[in-house]
């Protein structure tokens, strides 16, 4: 992997234009292969959108097999199968995230879109998570914690602010579904979270001011053991737990993907079409007026690369510091979230994925100068989250480098003040694209200052 | 579930992006923005209820009534009467007193509406109304809820025969940090207990302890202004609402009847908030911008109509900050008696039973459907909140009835756009 940070780094120094990659696993092609002029920036979005849904999806599918199999025949070498194909699974979701944000198929809350799709995000990627509600774990004096959905057989209570009561004889993905966010959002029972804490199990480092002092090494992540899905009292449970949360993300994905597809077939390729205006008949008021959707596709890449992943993700994680705020921290993957996550909002912008150029993007219309800017920030984004990448690879995971002691912390403070920059710069990207944009457009409503 | 709160604000902030806001973001510095980030993170992110592997947000309870900030202040604005599903919602509260002792000897200050999974919840609100009209002169009728809430579930037992309940909904805090900023004496110079000038509005200050501080403080902030400091609020509110633990409240709300509290409480031996972390939530509730009224004719007309039936007199406009910025929250942050049908019964230092801090009026435009007026979330719009007025407030309120209802409408629009 070492190797692929440098390649990553040559390539940033004779970069001539925005076709900056990232260094995703599937996406370490940095030559546009082909470049579609002729489509529109709609057009480019909603191409990419499905290709990458529909990588996330066949993605989730493997993942969905290789639990299976690891349910059938429990082994050291199905479970680490099982495990690599989550941290794929990945790979794609990570560059889905940046599609949210938009009043798009994954996360609208009002309005028909949301009333036709359902707003699954916070069923497919709910976090943080309060990982107590689904298995045990070790609380910070010690003692196993237990009244969990894997030990509790008959009626659970997740607790939290009005919860309801769900029959978990039997885990099921109805089962599931009715249990995530049921008394609080923490209390996540579906998604890739949920499947992490399960594969992985804690990875107590260390938390709260580094106080409780328990240690198993930087470059350690959740060591759960194969004997919870072997000979353990609920192993059984635990598969059961899996092979439910894997296909309900495979059924999630499936919705989402579906949405963004060409052909209009019932609620499938609904939203695609409604970008687009080519929605005629009943449906003609579904139609997404073209100012409004680029409105909310450019808003939402400022709030998402500033509010979301600059501040929640990194910023609180770094300042608090607590790899409880590290988004992946039962894997220890969150070099790649960063990275995936920092990619998708890359491929909207400049209308390319995987590699390939897909027509018109964002940028086009930028001046040289606000150009120059962005591809600079850029470029700067690009060299921290290399390093991020190859120290999670090499010498210490994220939850070491954001120790404050750690010397990798001021490159995680510097990643996270740029990514901000970017995330402002959206403004103008907005303006150069004919579209009114302030900077509280571009930042989570809540975070509105004096 | 950071996506379902930037879920919430992202339907929030296509709706606000074309206001604008008191907006110093010409990025003050990047250490400013990673301390108000932190408060946020910790406002918004649910705790859980400890001990549990999240050391850094455990704490929760053991009797609590929500597990966030935002769940009573969403989007950092006033509560809802009732959640989404149609339930009371956990942004009003009941606040108990016996006796005009600030508490109840089995259930402690207010009501917890949940408990962790050992410690049975302590009772639940149910909010009923009985319906009243209103006539005006000019014929128009005009139906107003009288509130009838009562508590139910209760599962420690009777309450004190000489109960008061007081229920209370979550205020704004947006704008927050600019009332810290309004000196003393400019509060002061309003005051007028006795009514020297005859003009029918006394206006008294409350004068009320603070943990902080030690001391008599001038209280500023609540329904009756009964706190000083924007940080003892959130101090207060952590520990009455969720069950956190500070330097300021440093024991959880277990009254010593309540066992399984007690022993779960006992459990964790940490404060729940350290002072960087509650330092951090202050920093970003004193930092909460709040919207700026664009003062155009038609301001300047309603103005002059809302000033000439007397509703300024204690909704006053003006301030000037130390900096030379001028704010106008509307409110004179002076007690005022507020007559009989608002009065909840309750004292709290200087503050009688019908006496209430001058609310606030800034950030109307802002106001949700949901979002309820009156310290009881009692009234559904602007009118019914002007009609619920007594006391002082009679005056003025049939001031407002004797108006034409063309006149009505345009004083209304105008608070609309506050």
């Amino acid at each position: 992997m070492f190797s692929n940070t440098k390649k990553l780094l040559v390539s940033i120094s004779t970069v001539t234009a925005l076709a900056l990659t990232g260094c995703t696993v599937s996406n370490q092609n940095t030559t546009p292969i082909t470049t579609e002029k002729n489509k529109t920036i709609l057009e480019s979005y909603s191409s990419i959108a499905y290709a990458n849904y529909l990588d996330a999806l066949n993605d989730a599918k493997k993942l969905n097999e290789a639990i299976n199999s690891f349910a059938k025949n429990p082994n050291e070498i199905t479970f680490k199968t099982a495990k690599d194909a989550w941290l794929i699974s990945k790979e794609s979701y990570g560059q889905t995230e940046a599609f949210r944000l938009s009043n798009g198929p994954i996360d609208a809350e009002d309005g028909w879109v949301a009333n036709t799709y359902g707003a699954l995000e916070g069923q497919l990627n709910a976090w943080p998570l309060d990982e107590n509600i689904i298995d045990y774990t070790i609380d910070a004096y010690g003692n196993k914690t237990n009244g969990n959905i894997v030990d509790t057989i008959g009626k659970f209570n997740p607790g939290g602010e009005d919860s309801t009561i769900v029959d978990v004889s039997k885990i099921t993905i109805e089962a599931i579904t009715a249990l995530n966010e049921n008394g609080g959002e923490a209390n996540v029972a579906s998604g890739y979270h949920a499947i992490e804490f399960l594969l992985w199990g804690q990875d107590q480092d260390y938390s709260n001011f580094l106080k409780d002092g328990i240690s198993n090494g930087a470059m350690s992540a959740g060591a759960r053991p194969l004997s919870d899905f072997t000979s353990d009292a609920n192993a059984q449970r635990r598969l059961d737990f899996l092979k439910a949360a894997t296909k309900k993300i495979v059924n999630d994905l499936e919705i989402i993907t579906y949405a963004l597809q060409e052909n209009i077939d019932g609620n499938k390729g609904l939203y695609r079409a409604a970008l687009l205006s080519k929605l005629s008949g009943d449906n003609a008021s579904k139609n997404i007026d073209e100012k409004v959707a680029l409105k909310q596709i450019i808003s939402g890449l400022g709030v998402f690369i500033k509010s979301e992943l600059a501040n929640e993700r990194i910023a609180v994680a770094v300042l608090t510091p607590s790899e409880e705020d590290e988004h992946s921290c039962f894997s220890d993957n969150t070099h790649r979230d960063i990275a995936t996550n920092y990619q998708g909002f890359k491929n909207i912008l400049t209308s390319t994925y995987n590699g390939q150029k897909y027509g018109a993007s964002l940028i086009d219309k930028l001046d040289a100068q606000s150009k120059e800017k962005i591809k600079n920030l850029m470029i700067s984004i690009e060299e921290k989250i290399a390093i991020i990448d190859e120290t999670a690879k090499t010498k210490a995971h994220f939850d070491y480098q954001i120790r404050p002691d750690s010397v990798h912390a001021r490159n995680i403070v510097k990643l996270k003040n740029e990514m901000r920059k970017l995330g402002d710069m959206m403004v103008v990207v907005a303006i150069a694209n004919g579209i009114s944009l302030t900077t509280d457009d571009v930042t989570d409503i809540e975070e509105t200052k004096i | 579930m950071m996506l379902q709160i930037l879920k919430k604000l992202k339907s929030s902030f296509l709706i606000l992006s074309c206001v604008l806001f008191f907006n110093a973001q010409l990025l003050s510095s990047n250490l400013d923005d990673d301390k108000f980030i932190l408060g946020k993170s910790f406002f918004t992110i649910p705790w859980v209820a400890s001990p549990s592997s999240t050391t850094a947000r455990d704490g929760l309870g053991p009797l609590f009534s929500a597990n966030t900030c935002t769940s009573c202040h969403p989007s950092n604005g006033r509560g809802n009467l009732y959640s989404k599903d149609g339930v009371t919602s956990r942004s009003l509260v009941a606040r108990l007193s016996v006796d005009n002792v600030l508490q109840e000897p089995v259930y402690g200050t207010q009501i917890s509406i949940n408990g962790t999974v050992n410690t049975p919840f302590e009772a639940k609100i149910k909010v009923d109304f009985e319906k009243k009209e209103v006539f005006f002169r000019d014929g128009e009728i005009v139906e107003i809820l009288k509130p009838k809430y009562s508590l139910k579930d209760l599962n420690y037992g009777p309450l004190h025969k000489n109960i008061n309940i007081s229920y209370r909904m979550a205020t704004s805090l947006k704008g927050l940090g600019l009332i810290s900023q309004i000196q003393n004496e400019q509060i002061l110079v309003n005051e007028d207990e006795f009514d020297k000038n005859n003009d029918g509005i006394s206006g008294k200050a409350n004068w009320v302890y603070s943990k902080i501080t030690n001391k008599i403080e001038l209280g500023k902030y609540n329904h009756k202004a009964n706190v000083a400091f924007i940080k003892e609020q959130v101090a207060n509110a952590a520990h009455d609402d969720m069950g956190l633990t500070t330097s300021i409240n440093p024991n959880d709300n277990c009254t010593d009847f309540q066992k399984n509290c007690l022993k779960e409480s006992a459990l964790s031996k940490e404060i729940d908030i350290p002072d960087i972390r509650l330092d951090a939530i202050f920093y970003y509730i004193e930092n909460l911008g709040i919207k700026r009224v664009k003062k155009d004719e038609e301001y300047l007309k309603g103005l002059e109509l809302f000033e000439s039936i007397g509703c300024a007199k204690c909704h006053s406009s003006n301030f000037t900050l130390s900096d030379g910025r001028k704010i106008s929250p509307f409110s004179d942050f002076l007690l005022h008696d507020m007559g009989k049908d608002l009065s909840d019964g309750r004292i709290e230092f200087k503050a009688s039973e019908s006496e209430f801090r001058t609310a606030p009026l800034w950030g109307l435009s802002t106001l949700k459907k949901e979002q309820r007026l009156l310290h009881d979330g009692r009234a559904r719009t602007i009118q019914e909140a002007i009609l619920w007025h007594g006391g002082e407030a009679l005056k003025a309120k049939e001031n407002y009835m004797n108006l034409e209802k063309e006149q009505r409408k345009k004083l209304i629009e105008f608070l609309k756009k506050l």
